[in-house]
């Protein structure tokens, strides 16, 4: 509610009442990653919008790193197998990338849908991801299209699949970047239709179908296998979809195999998603 | 309770200037209540609705949700800035005038330098690229249709004009 | 004047606004932007709980904060009349006995900064005993309800004429009924078909973009008050009967306003930054936050019964109605809302017999309050879509059911009423003819649905007063307290005052509303600005301008027949004569102003129900077509047409904009989920959260049409063009649903999970 609880009521704050806090630009990743072990209270910086959303609730932190001098974590880089996107790649150079146009196509377009021009332009790839809200589409995006995320820890690099989700990731660490691999027969489709309520995205390799969840648990739900067993399996594997008055667990429930199917038939028969 | 200070410099409306902040302060405090640049309104203070819209190189961004430090070394542009010396409109703004593509008027400054972004990266975008861009910022008045015509018409005005 | 002059050069121009160059500069001045040195900040604590009573309230803490200049609990109270409210008073400056909603002011501090504030309103304690909540209608009504209040709050029931009457705590949380009774109950028993059904209209949030706000300052024994409100006499009338004070001892300022859609009346953030300002000498900023507006003001929720008796034929006879309206937890204009809600529910179309009734239930959530249409978005929620349900169940095409029943052009809207001042016929054919309604796609997941929107305008008994001065070189100063709240008010006006003084609209000023030097005027709202002050500002106008043409006429020793004005010199025959000079030489060289008041009021007319004819009625026409996905419920709206009659359009281009934007408007409570409450905790009251519509939810088939039928009562003919088109929206899109899916939903929002619902429903 963006309200500050006390027992005796809330207090509704501005932007101005966000807690001071000390300013640290580190210019190298391990830089950062330093800065996170020597600060018992940190959070990292990077486009800010959730960032400054959550201060504005009244979160605070003795510190904050901000990324904006770190070099190289920029980039979007044609590996073999996969595309390297950096985590501070902004989704608008998600968006405009050529190589993307040329090697991951559908999901350039499905990222284009995110937020609005102004979030874009300044909102981060790692940013997204970081934030870690039920609402947001990169997770589930980046999920079913078996991204792995880079993150640079103090004793090293640590890749997980985007598919385990935030509760994985390591703390203390920087995301550096996201490998999203480059499959031939690969496609993705994304319906976001029915949001705030579902969400759901599809990537598909001939038979082998990854579904991804959105918005409707607290952090996206993922199941991988077979085509011919997708309604059955997310019959039963769907854990049960949150219930509440901008949507029933049922219909979340319901939607979820209804847009699956939709996504899976509209691209075995080639039409744009 | 204080805050650690930041120096920033940046360029706002073309003009160099020079801050000291805090390091919590707002971009759209300085710019209203340093720099008497009142156009710039706050309303959701999220950064959902784009009435605090200002141009930081030549991105659109909101200035509810943009520390004051983060604009160092920019180039800010805001409503203010856009009439030229002599009191001539920017096409964006003498579109919105000729439309009426306004009413109440508090989202106007943010939407004529969202309008103003995209003619400065497309100029001559299409009118489905038009809705998709203004569609980053509420306007609660109009119900839209007249703040899209009159981007069309500032295009066109530009356009002709070999701007 | 009731003619469509042809002959007119600045009314009818689509001239640009006189605020469009403040406003697309950012040099327009609102009430946010108001400073001056030495301003505190004013944070206010609110109630965690929806209800509770206040045991103890410890604030001595909190005063003694670093930078804390004045805190209010209910213990600085003393000296006031410490609630306000319309016809009933019963909200507090801050809480005193109880807290009736999440939300409801506590305390308020006024500090050097915000953060000082927080930290002060941190230290105050307050002990709640926690009651139980109504966050219902229904759950209000229960024989075992909680009261909000135990004691009836000092109020009125005002006085009303034929056929129409109120009542106060006629039952559990019932703080106000209007009713409306006209014609004979046995009209029932000659029906042919009776139809009975239940519709639920959802809760809305006004959501204008500048928040509540007002910056309040003692100059001298003068209490000076800035706000962004729209009816500043009224709400100086309340403050001094609040603060027991002169009414000529508070001077209410208005700039431009960041929209209000109704919210911005009476009190809101005023009374705590007088308090404030007082008790601590200096000027006091109170500002909400976007989620502090969700917590003071929002629509009615309503719940409307309907009973309508027809013949076979289709006639309409008979029409019963039962509205509850979710008041919230303090009366607010509820009690308005529900006259009008009840008397809007017939629609502009001939009955035999009507008897509504209209509740006002208090819950434990944010207040209800004026809202675009008033209760007559509700009223047309149900009974447009009842008359497609009719329509349907009869075989008939709900288009030509309409135009069957609708009423003629003059006649009484109900007995002693003034006569309906458009041709409804004319006005449906316009956007069934631009939506291309004959040919629609009908069935098969696509449809088509039509609705009048309809409502009274101009208020009720509603006074205006303006004053025209003219300079000795014809500079033009316009003082009425019509406010800019966007409706284009300040240039239509402008252009009405130079046709008629034969000059260009640049010349006329409309000074800063300043209730000191400003006429009376009851407030900008009703849409009735241009068909009721617009009567206040022509009659000033021609006072003034007679007053010039006397002068003239003596001072060229001919008649006024002889002369004409033409941009500020007089024609005689041939002969042009400058006016400034003759002014001169007659009143010396300091030159001198001619001035004109004017006034309108509608006559106290007892045979009419609300005791005074309607100035003026208001339509708003419209036809969707839309696409239901029967998969998932989703509706894509393909085509809105929308249409009003402004009958003279002052300005096309400022009339356009009323119609599109109200319409858009509209949406928000079809397509989206509105104000979504988990019990009585609202979910989605902040600008991320709350869906309005964007401008990629406007389909390319969304347009609007003006007409110009020419029968308004305001200059020129003119007529109200601002809450019109926002009344069809909801029932033609359910209507066109039903067209397209053969289901017909009777709840707002359409979401699709509701839609869904609905097929599935109808397909056991």
């Amino acid at each position: 509610m963006y309200t500050h609880a006390t027992d005796a009521g809330w207090i509704s704050r501005t932007h101005r009442a966000i807690a001071p806090f000390r300013l640290q630009q580190p210019t190298t990743p391990s830089e950062v990653v330093q800065a996170l072990i020597e600060s018992e209270d940190s959070s990292i910086i990077a486009g800010g919008i959730d960032l400054v959303r959550r201060m504005r609730s009244g979160n605070s932190q003795d510190t904050l790193i901000d990324l904006s001098a770190v070099s190289g974590l920029r980039e979007i880089e044609d590996h073999a197998g996969f595309i390297r996107i950096g985590a501070l790649a902004t989704h608008w150079d998600v968006e405009t990338s050529p190589l993307l146009a040329a090697r991951l196509p559908a999901f350039q377009a499905a990222w284009k849908t995110i937020g609005n021009v102004r979030i874009r332009m300044t909102g981060t790839v790692g940013g997204n991801l970081m934030a870690a809200e039920r609402a947001y589409d990169g997770p589930v995006l980046l999920g079913v299209s078996g991204a792995k995320l880079v993150f640079l820890t103090d004793g090293g690099e640590v890749k997980i699949a985007a598919s385990d989700g935030a509760g994985s990731y390591p703390s203390r660490a920087l995301l550096t970047a996201i490998e999203i691999p480059v499959m031939p027969n690969a496609q993705l489709g994304f319906d976001r239709t029915l949001k705030p309520v579902v969400s759901v995205a599809v990537g598909l390799v001939d038979q082998d179908v990854s579904v991804g969840v959105g918005c409707a648990h607290i952090s996206p739900f993922f199941w991988s296998g077979k085509v011919s067993e997708v309604e059955a399996a997310l019959a039963s594997a769907l854990p049960e979809p949150i219930d509440d008055p901008m949507g029933s667990a049922a219909y979340r429930r319901r939607m979820v195999t209804v847009l699956a199917r939709r996504l899976i038939r509209h691209l075995h028969e080639g039409d744009a998603s | 309770m204080s805050g650690e200070l930041a120096f920033v410099s940046c360029t706002v409306n073309g003009v160099a200037r020079e801050f000291h902040v805090r390091a919590e302060e707002m971009l759209i405090d300085v710019l209203r209540d340093r720099l008497a640049l009142t156009g710039a309104k706050l309303s959701c203070d999220l950064g959902a609705c784009g009435a605090c819209t200002v141009l930081m190189d030549d991105k659109p961004v909101s200035s509810c949700s943009t520390f004051a430090w983060q604009a160092g070394g920019s180039e800010i542009r805001t409503v203010e800035g856009l009439a030229g010396a002599d009191g001539t409109l920017d096409p964006v703004q003498q579109a919105f005038v000729d439309n009426s593509a306004f009413q109440c008027g508090y989202c106007t400054p943010g939407m004529i330098m969202l309008a103003r972004a995209l003619l400065d990266h497309d100029p001559s975008p299409d009118r489905d690229a038009i809705r998709a861009w203004m569609g980053a910022n509420i306007c609660r008045c109009t119900g839209y249709e007249m703040i899209i015509e009159a981007v069309e018409n500032a295009a066109a005005a530009s356009q002709e004009a070999g701007k | 004047m009731n003619k469509v002059s042809t002959d007119l050069h600045v009314v009818g121009q689509r001239s640009a606004r006189k605020d469009a160059v403040p406003k697309t500069t950012g040099t327009a001045t609102y009430t946010v932007d108001v400073s001056f040195p030495g301003m505190l900040q004013a944070k206010v604590l609110r109630s965690p709980h929806a209800h509770a009573r206040i045991t103890s309230i410890d604030a001595s803490a909190a005063r003694e904060m670093p930078g804390v200049h004045a805190v209010i609990t209910r213990d600085d109270l003393d000296g006031l009349s410490p609630t306000y409210g319309y016809f009933i008073k019963d909200q507090p400056i801050v809480a005193m006995d109880k807290v009736r909603y999440i939300g409801d002011a506590v305390a308020a501090v006024a500090a050097e900064t915000e953060l000082q504030a927080v930290a002060a309103l941190e230290r105050i304690t307050v002990e709640y005993e926690v009651l139980p909540p109504v966050a219902t209608v229904e759950d209000a009504m229960a024989e075992t309800a909680p009261e909000l209040f135990e004691e009836e709050p000092m109020g009125v029931v005002p006085a009303y004429g034929q056929g129409a009457s109120g009542a106060r705590r006629l039952g559990r949380n019932n703080c106000y009924r209007f009713s409306y009774e006209t014609g004979d109950a046995g009209a029932f028993d000659g029906c042919d078909h009776i139809f009975e059904d239940r519709f639920v209209f959802s809760r809305d949030q006004h959501f204008h973009l500048e928040p509540f706000v007002t910056v309040a300052r003692m100059d001298g024994d003068v209490i000076e008050v800035w706000s962004s409100t729209q009816n500043p006499f009224p709400l100086r009338k309340e403050l001094a009967r609040v603060f027991q004070y002169p009414e000529n001892l508070i001077r209410v300022r208005v700039p431009y306003l960041g929209a209000g859609y109704g919210a911005k009346n009476n009190c809101k953030t005023e009374p705590i930054a007088i308090l404030l300002a007082r008790k601590s000498g200096r000027p006091v900023r109170f500002c909400m936050t976007m989620e502090e507006c969700f917590l003071t003001q929002s629509q009615h929720a309503a719940i409307l019964d309907v009973k309508t008796g027809v013949m076979a034929d289709g006639t309409f006879v008979a029409r019963y109605g039962r509205i509850l309206l979710d008041s919230g937890a303090y009366s607010d204009a509820s009690p308005l809302v529900a006259e009008k809600a009840g008397y809007r529910l017939p629609g502009p179309y001939n009955w035999q017999h009507l008897d509504i009734d209209c509740d006002c239930i208090l819950t434990n959530t944010t207040p209800a309050g004026p809202y675009r249409g008033f209760g007559g978005t509700q009223a047309a929620w149900a009974s447009e879509s009842q008359i497609d349900i009719i329509a349907r169940a009869l075989g008939r095409d709900p288009f030509d059911l309409r135009m069957q029943n609708v009423k003629n052009l003059g006649e009484a809207y109900v007995p002693g009423e003034s006569g309906i001042d458009s041709d409804l016929r004319a006005g449906l054919q316009v956007v069934a003819d631009r939506a291309g309604y004959d040919r629609r796609a009908s069935g098969e997941g696509r449809g088509m649905g039509v609705s009048i929107g309809f409502k009274d305008a101009g208020g009720v008994n509603k006074p205006a007063q303006a004053r025209v001065r003219i300079t000795t070189t014809g500079g033009v100063y316009l003082e009425c307290g019509s406010i800019e709240i966007g409706q284009g008010i300040h240039t239509a006006m402008s252009q009405v005052v130079a046709e008629l003084l034969n000059t260009s609209a640049d010349r006329v000023v409309y000074p800063e509303l300043n209730t000191d030097y400003t006429p009376f005027d009851q407030g900008t709202n009703a849409s009735s600005a241009i068909i009721v002050m617009g009567q206040a500002v022509q009659q000033a106008t021609l006072e003034a301008k007679q007053k010039v043409m006397d002068f003239a006429a003596m001072e060229l020793g001919c008649d006024v027949d002889e002369i004409e004005l033409d941009d500020w010199c007089i024609r005689k025959g041939n002969e042009s004569h400058p006016l400034a000079p003759m002014i001169m030489r007659y009143y010396g060289g300091t030159g001198y102003e001619f001035s004109g008041a004017g006034y309108f009021k509608p006559a106290m007319d007892h045979s009419a129900p609300l005791e005074t004819q309607c100035v003026s009625w208001e339509f708003g026409w419209g036809v969707a077509e839309v696409e239901v996905d029967r998969e998932t419920g989703l509706i894509s709206l393909v085509q809105l047409v929308v249409s009003g009659d402004a009958g003279r359009a002052i300005n096309p281009l400022v009339c356009r904009g009323q119609d599109e934007g109200s319409a858009i408007m509209g949406l928000t409570g079809v397509l989206f989920p509105c104000m979504v409450y988990d019990g009585a905790t609202l979910m989605n009251g902040n600008g991320l959260d709350y869906r309005v519509p964007l401008a990629t939810d406007i389909p390319d088939g969304f347009s609007s049409v003006l007409q110009e039928q020419g029968h308004g009562p305001g200059p020129f003919g003119a007529k109200s063009i601002g809450e019109g088109c926002m009344l069809p929206v909801a029932s033609a899109i359910a209507n066109a649903v039903e067209d397209a899916i053969g289901v017909r939903i009777r709840e707002l929002p359409l979401t699709p999970e509701r839609v869904l619902a609905a097929i599935d429903e109808a397909a056991e």
